[in-house]
């Protein structure tokens, strides 16, 4: 068993990077508008389309299709966020809710309209993956793996770096802070949340293309992301960005070594994750780092 | 002003779902034939005999659905070029199963219950086909599959019939051959789905060896904890039993990115696309498969592989479904003629089925509604499936098998 | 195309499906309009309600026991979901019940030696019930309407009951509530339960009615969506409303078909529908068409 830990916990990094970059969106998107955006998985799912249609289709090279997906992406969050979910900004959490689940069914017919519902890859015939091998063998890494967990920590200090200096970092903390106050400063609410729903969605689209290609691309792939990216929002504490991340690799680290290490099969991941959820609510209903985060916002 | 701006939003969101309402009649991403008569049109014809059709249109089994379905057509022009049924044309109303049993079923309801079916072409996958048997046997409908495989549909009805052979065969072969090279340990990865689990039950009871078996549902995409499980168990030979050339694809891929070297054994679906078995000739050299026997040679087979790439621009994939999908055509045409709405005739004249020759062979269909085609073995070189040369005291008995096959296609 | 008004069976499926969703609908309305809870776990329920009564009337059961311990099935799963969760704040309870209905379908495709996981369960008899046989359409027809009629006259009962009123109070105001000595959550489980156990009983009249339950594409989020926009189309709150919601829902189900469209676009073309629907109208009248404007639909 032990010679398969190595892999088991690459395994597990990969997965984590991907929830994370997910659920850093949903904490972003939550933390301003209390609310739970479950569309943020298939926001992923439509950014992995879109490189597929700009460089696969398209026959774009792949730099210029990543920054379209970036721009597009970040595009259609804005145009969601004015058209569906400013016009009840204030309402009850449970409106917006339920208006992003069927955002999300809606971007997935489209989807299909679009591309066909058959399950579709990057991989073009010939190419090879490029294998490496550390620890003795132990350990099999691929280089689009290697792109993915730099591209991850890139983002993730990026954004670190966005939040903490920049003006408009400064500004949507502000917001999430208390509207009120930010507003009577001058700091633009619209727009501020308009930011976020572009940062966020470009994140999770970008989260989409990674995941395609290390994967593959299909209708449904958003859907349990977007979940289990909540779930790990919601683990860490919600409202705090660095509980997301703690959350995320809580996530990707338990289903991995209880699939790869026990003889439960891999198709119980779904019900791990969400039975671990359920039970960390009900010992923690604030998160890991909620209660903190909540304390603080109070201070 | 947020009012005004709402409604402006209302209108712009029905207008964009409306916009893609269109664009899904005008072009469909689904290229299927463009000459598909709707149900309407069908049923404003009196002069047509209505005949349901379930096969995988969209979904990781259209991979076959989808060329299938145009085999199909193609079978059927022909069939109604040359007189049809009575002075009567034959139609097809194709239902998407998407390879699975509830869609299927769905599918089947309405065709025998709204279209008023008395025969059903298909389904495909064998999930769609044990869903849809006990809706037709309870309403008398003759179901006639010419790609399942499953072992259970031998049982499923007095009114289930195909033409596509058990995979108790399949599973038989590779087992035998299985034991044969010597296998102790053979590492499985199945999908679960009927037509998979039909060939690792069969594969288990004739391989003496040991199975260490790992499975998969269908929406999955991420095999490598479950092949990292599997490679630590060091098997002799890992066995590849998916359900669609899509997940074949990506449990290839995830194979060769783990340099993971080790014999490979692969069921039908693998062997019959060999879009796959270029993509990925290096790691499948060798890849011990079984498919059942027809002559490639036949200048009918030749001359529909010649249509098919004329119509679509593609090479004909799954050349062994494409004999039996052609072959079923025409027997439900010849079954039609027989009578129209009498379906305990056309059952009689199924089981009747006794050395038909068609593209597939010499078909003689069994008191279950089985086929008597026979499955042989093959492995892939240089990304092409050909004949297994089998090893040491096998090799009579597969020559003779093969040439026996071989006769039978040419009978 | 409008032969199809006078075939007989084709109406008789049409409201064989009515049948169930206003029954599905009418207890998922006692959760979301009068606790006041998002609640996606009803799917859940829904399949535990199902199997239930599958796999006991396969086994050759009286057709009231099944239809019964499938009820009481589902009724137990609301008390084990309710329990941990209830507590919690509203999304919250969005997110564990979702991850309920996550766990249900995780644990229906892999405990396959009773639910023959993707392999679904095909074959489902129609019951013979004091020797006469519901197998014909019009006779099911019969059954599920007596079946629904009667579960519905006794839901309305309990919501105009006193116990009703509480349950309404509690979710308009849970101080007064308290002051008036009521054990608000002993309340809340209670009706947990009770939409649990109605959900149990229209599962019954599902499976018979389909014959065939299971696969992947079963009690998932398409049905989630679907039962939402039953009970959010014919209003929150209102009994009524979720009878009106579920015909309106199934015309424009089934309507997506007569379009002239290819086969393999339907499902996504039923998908957009209600999606759509359920956008517009979460923005524009989120109390729906009948429904009262309850509290849950305020801040």
């Amino acid at each position: 068993m032990l010679e398969i830990l190595p892999q088991i916990i690459w395994f597990s990094l990969l997965a984590s990077a991907i929830y994370a970059l997910v659920a850093i969106g949903l904490s972003l998107i939550f933390g301003i508008l209390e609310f739970i955006n479950f569309a943020q998985g298939d926001f992923a799912m439509v950014g992995a389309y879109l490189f597929f249609g700009f460089v696969i289709e398209g026959g774009l090279p792949w730099w210029i299709g990543i920054a379209m997906v970036v721009i597009v992406a970040a595009l259609m969050g804005v145009v969601i966020e004015r058209i569906t979910f400013k016009p009840v900004r204030k309402s009850p959490p449970f409106i917006p809710l339920v208006i992003s689940i069927g955002v999300g069914a809606l971007l997935q017919a489209i989807m299909i309209f679009k591309f066909g519902g058959s399950v579709k890859s990057y991989r073009t015939e010939g190419s090879k993956a490029e294998v490496y091998k550390l620890f003795g063998d132990t350990l099999s890494v691929t280089q689009s793996q290697i792109t993915l967990m730099f591209v991850t920590a890139g983002l993730l200090l990026g954004l670190y770096l966005f939040l903490k200096y920049s003006k408009t970092g400064t500004a949507i903390r502000a917001v999430a802070d208390n509207q009120d106050v930010a507003a009577i400063l001058g700091v633009s609410i619209n727009k501020t949340i308009g930011i976020i729903f572009a940062v966020g969605t470009a994140l999770a689209a970008v989260a989409g293309v990674m995941i395609a290609n290390e994967q593959n691309l299909s209708i449904t792939m958003g859907l349990s992301l977007g979940v289990k990216a909540f779930a790990a929002v919601v683990l860490g504490g919600v409202g705090s960005l660095p509980g997301a991340i703690v959350g995320a690799f809580i996530i990707g680290f338990s289903e991995n070594f209880i699939v790869g290490l026990t003889p439960i099969p891999s198709s119980y991941k779904d019900a791990i994750v969400f039975g671990l959820l359920i039970i960390m609510l009900f010992l923690y209903p604030n998160g890991l780092f909620g209660a903190k985060a909540e304390e603080e916002a109070r201070a | 002003m947020l009012n005004k701006f709402t409604r402006t939003a209302g209108i712009s969101i029905l207008g964009a779902s409306l916009m893609f309402l269109l664009s899904a009649c005008a072009d469909g991403p689904i290229d299927q034939p463009t000459d598909t008569p709707t149900d309407q049109e069908v049923a404003e014809e009196s002069n047509t005999i209505k005949v349901g059709a379930i096969f995988p249109l969209t979904g990781d089994g259209a991979a076959y659905g989808d060329p299938l379905q145009k085999v199909a057509q193609i079978a059927l022009e022909e069939v109604n070029a040359a007189g049809g049924v009575n002075g009567k044309e034959i139609e097809f109303i194709w239902e998407d199963g998407k390879c699975n049993g509830a869609d299927a079923a769905n599918a089947a309801r309405k065709l025998i219950e709204v279209d008023q079916v008395k025969v059903i072409f298909g389904g495909f996958c064998s999930g769609e086909t044990l869903a849809v048997a006990p809706l037709a046997e309870a309403a008398k409908v003759i179901v006639l599959s010419p790609g399942s495989s499953s072992p259970d549909i031998t049982t499923a009805g007095d009114y289930i019939f195909r033409n596509y052979p058990s995979d108790a065969k399949q599973g038989k072969v590779i087992g035998e051959e299985a034991n044969n090279k010597g296998y102790a340990k053979v590492a499985m990865l199945t999908e679960q789905n009927d037509y998979t689990i039909g060939i690792q039950n069969v594969f288990s009871e004739h391989f003496t060896g040991e199975i260490i078996s790992e499975t998969y549902l269908p929406d999955d995409s991420d095999f490598r904890t479950a092949l990292v499980k599997l490679q630590a168990e060091e098997p002799d030979a890992l066995f590849i039993n998916p359900q669609t050339p899509t997940k074949a694809d990506l449990i290839f891929k995830q194979i060769e990115e783990m340099d993971w070297d080790v014999d490979m054994i692969g069921n039908d679906v693998v062997a019959g696309y060999q879009d796959l078995t270029t993509k990925y000739a290096d790691l499948v050299e060798g890849m011990l498969v079984a498919e059942f026997a027809f002559d490639r040679s036949n200048p009918d087979f030749i001359a529909l592989e010649e249509e098919y790439k004329s119509r679509t621009g593609t090479d004909l994939p799954y050349g062994t479904y494409a004999s039996t999908t052609y072959d079923a055509v025409s027997i439900v045409k010849d079954m039609l003629a027989v009578s129209e709405t009498d379906t305990d005739a056309m059952k009689n004249f199924l089981y009747g089925i006794s050395g038909r020759t068609g593209l597939s062979g010499s078909l003689t269909m069994d008191s279950n509604g089985d086929p008597n085609f026979e499955h042989r073995l093959e492995t892939i070189v240089g990304g092409e499936v050909v004949p297994y040369e089998s090893e040491g005291s096998m090799m009579e008995e597969g020559d003779a098998m093969e040439s026996e096959s071989m006769e039978e296609a040419e009978a | 195309m409008f032969e199809i008004f006078t075939n007989t069976n084709y109406l008789l499926g049409f409201f064989n499906n009515v049948a169930f969703l206003i029954l599905l609908g009418l207890s998922l309305n006692i959760i979301m309009g009068y606790v006041g809870y998002l609640n996606l776990g009803h799917v859940g329920f829904w399949a535990i309600g199902s199997y239930t009564y599958t796999i006991l009337l396969m086994q050759g059961h009286d057709f009231f026991v099944c239809l019964f311990a499938g009820a009481i099935a589902a009724a137990i799963a609301g008390l084990i979901l309710g329990l941990p969760t209830l507590k919690l704040r509203s999304h919250y309870i969005g997110i564990a019940s979702l991850g309920f209905t996550y766990i249900v379908h995780s644990l229906s495709l892999n405990l396959t030696d009773i639910t023959r996981g993707p392999l679904g369960i095909p074959g489902i008899p129609r019951p013979t019930i004091f020797g006469i046989s519901f197998q014909p359409n019009h006779m099911y027809f019969l059954l599920s309407w007596a079946v629904t009629i009667v579960s519905g006259i006794i839901i309305y009962r309990l919501l105009h009951s006193p116990w009703g009123k509480i349950l309404e109070t509690i979710r308009e105001d849970q101080v007064a509530a308290k002051t008036l000595g009521k054990n608000i959550f002993l309340y809340k489980i209670q009706a947990f339960i009770i939409s649990a156990f109605f959900a149990g009983i229209a599962a019954g009249i599902y499976s018979s009615f389909y014959q065939y339950i299971g696969g992947t594409n079963s009690f998932f989020i398409p049905q989630l969506l679907l039962l939402l926009t039953i009970v959010m189309l014919g209003g929150a709150g209102s009994f009524w409303g979720s009878v009106v919601g579920a015909v309106i829902v199934w015309i424009m189900y089934e309507g997506v078909r007569f379009l002239p469209i290819e086969a393999g676009l339907v499902g996504p073309v039923q998908q957009a529908t209600y999606a759509s629907v359920l956008v517009l109208i979460m923005i524009f009248r989120p109390r729906g068409i009948m429904g009262k404007n309850v509290k849950i639909l305020q801040k």
